[in-house]
């Protein structure tokens, strides 16, 4: 949406190729991972790496990064094979060590030492802080990394591989768990990075920042790549066609899945409220108010770390309040564990999945009966038929694709996991739905079929709050916005076309400037 | 995300299962089988039905006890008090009889009831004060123990009631031990609990990863409590097999009887980390530990000797059925 960055475009057609991989193919149990790909990468160039869960970006990264063998191709960094520590990927799960500083971390394992054998911390602290300065990081060498932003540890993750002369970066959805403001804090440190010459890989699914950050794009699907092409020829519309592999027409922001939609219906309205939250306080927030009704999406566009999980997970009965009231049909509800709140009806799609949100060794079915138990259950027994029935349409329902539903969750892929906890509540008496970050680490295609099922529970009747980094998917999603800080919540906007991502960012922005000024 | 769980998540596999995860999912039946032919050819005595039986009464304080521990370590548990819990049912049971009436089922009920108070209290400090249960079970092991030993200054109490004798010792159903029966009877209520009930399902969810069980709506501490529960009533029962073929409870019963059910129920296939297990493996691994301490025996080792060869070949089975 926002033109490419025509300046570093330039740069690297002048520049020549550091990374080049040719013929790469990878087999799992005689199945191809990955057939025959070609990637390239030139100097001082971001290229984004696109394509569906389970599309072999995983396995590409890993061959590259010499993390597994590839079965047939070569990689070569400056013309010679790849040696390790030319490439280095920054995971989504970090591996940094919270205890130690941002120095130890960036020299664990080749600490600079004396005669002695012990560590010379401030030469260690002087280095970093010339490698930090260089690259423009905003952080001390001193300070332990459990008190940094998840947005600077990945920062602290850059500057360790680039310390350790990596030629190639692999950002591995960098993105997926920062804020708005933490993101244009990470794009501007990897320009300042491009322009140090290290090469970018940048994983994501988020089409905005390739248009945003990168210079090129290659996309794999089933294992193949399917294109590679300057950002410039592109546009967003064709990009996620290739993806998808879809027609053009059939998909998008603008597909017919979003048109059809229209806001809850005057006659569900006027049944009053189903959730109501008033001047309710607890763990990072304050003096929050809100209304949804039933067939209701209601937004909250908020920074993170400013009480929105916490908000939900409240509300869900997985912490308590310290004051205010929340209502539930115009009863007023205090639950005391998770267990109450889902008897009543009150649901939470979490933000961590892995975490909270399944188990991810057990069975797709093991994890639905469990959830379904109440309907499943004769006494004290499980009614195995019963459950295998269910799982079943729920399985056909979501269109989730498993070999079957023994397939333990983790080896699904990330669309298909969330689908499943989505299926967890597609139950009677789901009344109230909280979707914390609904569509993180899912890829496009996916994400339009979680946006149908979110649709579906507010047909039915339920009322759902949903809590977004992603400011295009609230614009997509809801009926109406609110706008949060920790210690504030707006009153509703309703969501039409002039509330389009910019839009919501600029007056949150507004929103927590104002908050600031009055403390 | 990951290109090899997608591809087989996207192309089911011809098949399904590699030789190494049927070898892994089935060692501990292997094992067994292995372990009888080699004692079958090693002592002639090995297969006499005398023998036999004495096999099935001696297993039966291990499995029963086993089948609850089960539920604890599926839980992501661990019981390490269970011996020293046995010895104190066993010194309930015989002090009721011995001391206020000679009534078997008062007795029954009296072991019973300590192991249910000893695993409610486990289960409850470790949910309540958030200790791991390997500290708070380590620390009643003690407990226990010094009460048992405290009651009677380390005498042993004489029981003498013929019905106590029949019940948990020294009849036979169907020609088979009565401590055979009780195994069976336990065993099987096991399987449908664990295999086949809400509660089964929530024990599996509770170990497989408390939180998201959490936040999908079960109450992780009553389910951890209860396993704790399940496995004090069990050491209860258990107390009667003994006792009921001793004729008498001593303080000292049951010590490092929580390694041989631990090491029964990890044999069986049970992961430590919980969320995973089977009754009818734990059984299995139960027969092998059995197994071993009887035809060590008859292979005239001597019983230090024995503790080295039972210690080596749980390692080794243990790291067996993981690898590969």
């Amino acid at each position: 949406m926002s033109a490419p960055n025509a300046q570093s475009g330039s740069d690297s057609e002048e520049t020549g190729t550091l990374l080049q991989a040719t013929g790469l193919s990878k087999l799992f149990s005689g199945i191809y991972a990955l057939k025959d790909v070609d990637f390239d990468l030139k100097a001082g160039e971001v290229h984004a790496l696109l394509g569906p869960n389970g599309a072999g970006k995983s396995t590409l990264i890993k061959i590259l990064d010499g993390v597994q063998p590839q079965d047939e191709g070569s990689v070569e960094v400056d013309g010679r094979p790849r040696t390790s520590g030319d490439i280095a990927t920054v995971f989504q799960e970090l591996s940094l060590i919270p205890a130690l500083t941002v120095a130890q971390n960036i020299f664990l394992g080749n600490e600079i030492h004396n005669a002695l054998g012990l560590v010379r911390t401030g030469e260690m602290n002087r280095i970093v802080k010339v490698l930090t300065d260089r690259l423009g990081l905003n952080i001390r060498p001193e300070e332990p990394v459990e008190n940094l932003s998840v947005a600077s540890r990945q920062l602290v993750e850059i500057a360790k591989a680039i310390h350790r002369n990596a030629r190639v970066l692999v950002l591995d959805e960098p993105t997926s768990t920062l804020t708005k403001a933490d993101q244009l804090l990470l794009f501007k440190s990897i320009r300042d990075i491009q322009k140090a010459g290290v090469g970018i890989i940048y994983v994501t699914h988020r089409l905005t920042e390739v248009f945003e950050l990168a210079d090129r794009v290659t996309v794999i699907r089933d294992g193949r790549k399917v294109l590679t092409a300057q950002v410039s020829d592109m546009e967003m519309k064709s990009l996620v066609s290739v993806i998808t592999g879809t027609k053009t027409d059939e998909v998008g922001p603008s597909a017919q899945d979003f048109d059809r939609y229209v806001p809850a219906d005057e006659a569900q309205l006027t049944d009053g409220p189903r959730l109501q939250v008033s001047m309710l306080s607890g763990d990072r927030f304050s003096n929050i108010s809100l209304t949804v009704a039933p067939g209701q999406i209601v937004g909250i566009a908020g920074l993170i770390g400013t009480g929105r999980t916490e908000l939900l997970e409240t509300i869900a009965g997985v912490r308590r309040s310290s004051a205010g009231d929340i209502r539930l049909d115009g009863k007023s509800v205090s639950f005391k564990s998770t267990a109450q709140a889902v008897s009543a009806g009150v649901a939470l799609v979490p933000e961590d999945r892995h975490q909270s949100g399944v188990i991810l060794q057990h069975s797709i079915l093991r994890n639905l009966a469990l959830a379904h138990s109440k309907a499943l259950r004769r006494g004290p027994l499980m009614d195995d038929g019963a459950a295998r029935t269910l799982v079943r349409g729920l399985i056909d329902t979501l269109q989730i694709k498993a070999v079957s539903m023994g397939s333990p969750v983790q080896s699904l892929s990330g669309g298909n996991q969330q689908k499943v906890v989505f299926a967890k509540w597609m139950q009677p008496g789901v009344r109230v739905l909280l979707l914390d970050e609904p569509t993180q680490g899912v890829d496009v295609g996916a994400r339009q079929e979680i946006y149908k099922v979110i649709h579906r529970f507010a047909e039915e009747g339920a009322a759902v709050l949903v809590v977004s980094s992603d400011f295009v998917e609230l614009q997509e999603l809801c009926d109406e916005i609110y706008f949060m800080t920790s210690t504030t919540m707006s009153e509703p906007e309703p969501v039409t076309a002039e509330t389009t991502d910019q839009y919501i960012y600029s007056a949150l922005n507004e929103r927590v400037i104002k908050s600031h000024e009055r403390d | 995300m990951n290109a090899i769980s997608a591809s087989a998540a996207t192309k089911p596999r011809f098949g399904g299962r590699s030789g190494g995860d049927f070898i892994r999912e089935y060692f501990v039946y292997i094992a067994l089988a292995a372990l009888i032919v080699f004692f079958a050819f090693a002592s002639p005595y090995f297969m006499t039905t005398q023998n036999v039986a004495n096999i099935g009464r001696q297993t039966a304080t291990v499995s029963i006890v086993a089948v609850g521990m089960a539920f604890v370590i599926i839980n992501a548990q661990i019981d390490l008090s269970v011996g020293s819990v046995f010895a104190l049912c066993g010194m309930a049971s015989a002090l009721v009889m011995q001391y206020v009436v000679n009534f078997w089922l008062l007795g029954a009920l009296a072991a019973v009831a300590v192991g249910v108070v000893f695993g409610f209290l486990n289960g409850l400090v470790t949910v309540k004060l958030g200790v791991p249960s390997f500290l708070v079970t380590l620390g009643m092991l003690g407990v226990a123990r010094g009460i048992a030993l405290l009651i009677t200054d380390t005498k042993p109490v004489l029981i003498s009631n013929p019905t106590y004798f029949q019940i948990f010792g020294e009849s036979t159903f169907l020609g088979l031990p009565i401590a055979v029966i009780w195994t069976l009877v336990i065993v099987a209520i096991g399987v449908v609990v664990l295999h086949k009930s809400i509660f089964g399902l929530r024990v599996f969810a509770t170990g497989g990863n408390p939180q998201a069980a959490r936040f999908t709506g079960v109450n992780t501490q009553r389910t951890i409590i209860s396993s704790f529960v399940i496995t004090g009533a069990l050491v209860g029962l258990a107390s009667l097999l003994f006792t009921g073929i001793a004729h008498a409870a001593r303080p000292d019963l049951g010590s490092g009887l929580e390694l041989d059910v631990i090491a029964a129920v990890i044999l069986g296939g049970v992961s430590l980390f919980g969320g995973r297990g089977t009754i009818i493996g734990v059984l299995a691994g139960s027969l092998i530990i059995g197994i071993m301490n009887n035809g060590l025996v008859l292979m005239g080792v001597s019983s230090s000797v024995q503790q080295i060869i039972k210690g080596i070949i749980i390692i080794a089975a243990v790291s067996l059925s993981k690898k590969r």
